[in-house]
């Protein structure tokens, strides 16, 4: 998930067609449910920490960087699904909290509903194996 | 590419890397400020945790990018914050649409009968004819479409120039010919003027003053007037009948009195 310099899109198609293919990736993909799913186990969290809990609970598989974070944050917040909060940390600084509305807990559901359709259809064409215990997400 | 005061305690490199990724999004000054604010505070979450600035900034991506993604997604949830903003939109769109539709009504259709110009309406119009009945009916073919249900078109309207002499013109000018669907959303059709003439045609038979008062009135009623444009036309031919009939009557009582 992470983009760098290096592997960012080349002249592939108009600028801003490919912001935009980009953008449906990027909401299509695991990244919303997983953001979701931390955000409903801890209540509210700021960006680092969502990045940091996100690398750290996949194994690096959902690696985000801020390209890819913060416009998945402002669009899970225009659809309603997150508020945010300022805040000011002990230390004196100002940080952006994140946390789940009702309408995110009600669409946190359909993702898992979602996912698990997907995982039991890729274990049963064998693309999958199955996993004999749930693999803990690290706090 | 001025890196943004928020950015100000931050090394120059990510100053910059922030102010390339913030003109990239091309945002509004308080959606800049805010978004400013909240990747200063992801730097300074990221070097407190102790991670090297370089790899940090390596995570930004592309400024363009990055900028784009963002701009875009914080003009949506932008106009999510304000819905009163998205609804007069839908709303301006819904108008545009529909006085799309009114314009292409107006100006797609073509009327019965056309003429040349004006004036060869006009002709046609003061032309003999077996009486006022016919005479009308000439015109509503010069404006209607086909049929009882027939519809006033533009071409009709210039055929006699009927919106023009309303309006006090010779000429429709380009603003006027963009504004006849606001004046003509829903003028009467072709069976309604026809019924509404023959009231008149009836009113200007009976020698009271029921047909001034009546005519005055239509006039004095715009969207009335404009519903029944077409009516315009034989007023003034049904007026000075009503002249000439009053004023042979006039010459005439005296004699019959007269033993």
């Amino acid at each position: 998930m992470r983009r760098s310099e290096e592997d960012a899109p080349s002249a592939d198609g108009p600028p801003d067609r490919r912001v935009a293919r980009a953008e449906r990736e990027l909401m299509r993909g695991a990244g919303p449910a997983a953001v979701l799913a931390l955000l409903a186990r801890r209540g509210e969290m700021y960006g680092y920490e969502l990045v940091a809990a996100l690398s750290a609970g996949s194994d690096g598989a959902l690696d985000m960087g801020q390209a890819t974070l913060y416009p998945l944050l402002y669009n899970l917040e225009a659809k309603g699904l997150l508020k945010a909060t300022w805040r000011e940390t002990p230390a004196g600084r100002r940080r952006k909290y994140y946390a789940l509305t009702a309408k995110g807990r009600r669409r946190l559901d359909a993702h898992r509903r979602e996912w698990r359709a997907v995982t039991r259809a890729l274990t049963r064409l064998g693309v999958l194996e199955r996993v004999p215990a749930r693999v803990p997400i690290a706090p | 590419m001025k890196p943004p005061p928020e950015t100000a305690a931050l090394p120059r490199r990510a100053r910059e890397r922030i102010a390339a990724s913030l003109d990239a999004a091309r945002l509004r000054r308080a959606d800049r400020e805010e978004v400013a604010a909240e990747l200063v505070a992801h730097i300074d979450d990221g070097l407190e945790c102790g991670r090297d600035l370089e790899d940090i900034l390596r995570d930004f991506g592309e400024a363009r990018e990055t900028g784009a993604l963002i701009g875009r997604s914080v003009r949506r949830r932008r106009r999510a914050r304000f819905p009163a903003l998205r609804a007069a939109k839908t709303f301006t769109l819904a108008i545009a649409v529909v006085y799309v539709g009114l314009f292409a009504r107006l100006h797609a259709r073509a009327p019965e009968r056309q003429w040349k110009s004006p004036a060869a309406a006009a002709a046609a119009w003061r032309a003999a004819h077996e009486s006022e009945r016919a005479a009308f009916e000439t015109v509503l073919a010069s404006m209607y479409t086909e049929g009882e249900d027939g519809r006033l078109t533009a071409a009709g309207l210039r055929a006699f120039q009927a919106f023009q002499a309303f309006q006090g013109k010779n000429a429709p000018s380009l603003w006027s010919i963009a504004l006849e669907p606001a004046y003509f959303p829903n003028p009467a059709r072709r069976g309604e003027a026809r019924r509404e003439f023959e009231r008149f045609l009836r009113l200007a038979e009976d020698p009271g003053p029921a047909f001034e008062t009546e005519r005055d009135a239509l006039l004095a009623d715009g969207r009335r007037a404009l519903r029944f444009v077409a009516l315009q036309i034989p007023f003034e031919r049904l007026a000075a009948t009503r002249t000439a009939i009053r004023s042979r009557s006039h010459s005439h009582s005296p004699s019959r009195r007269t033993p």
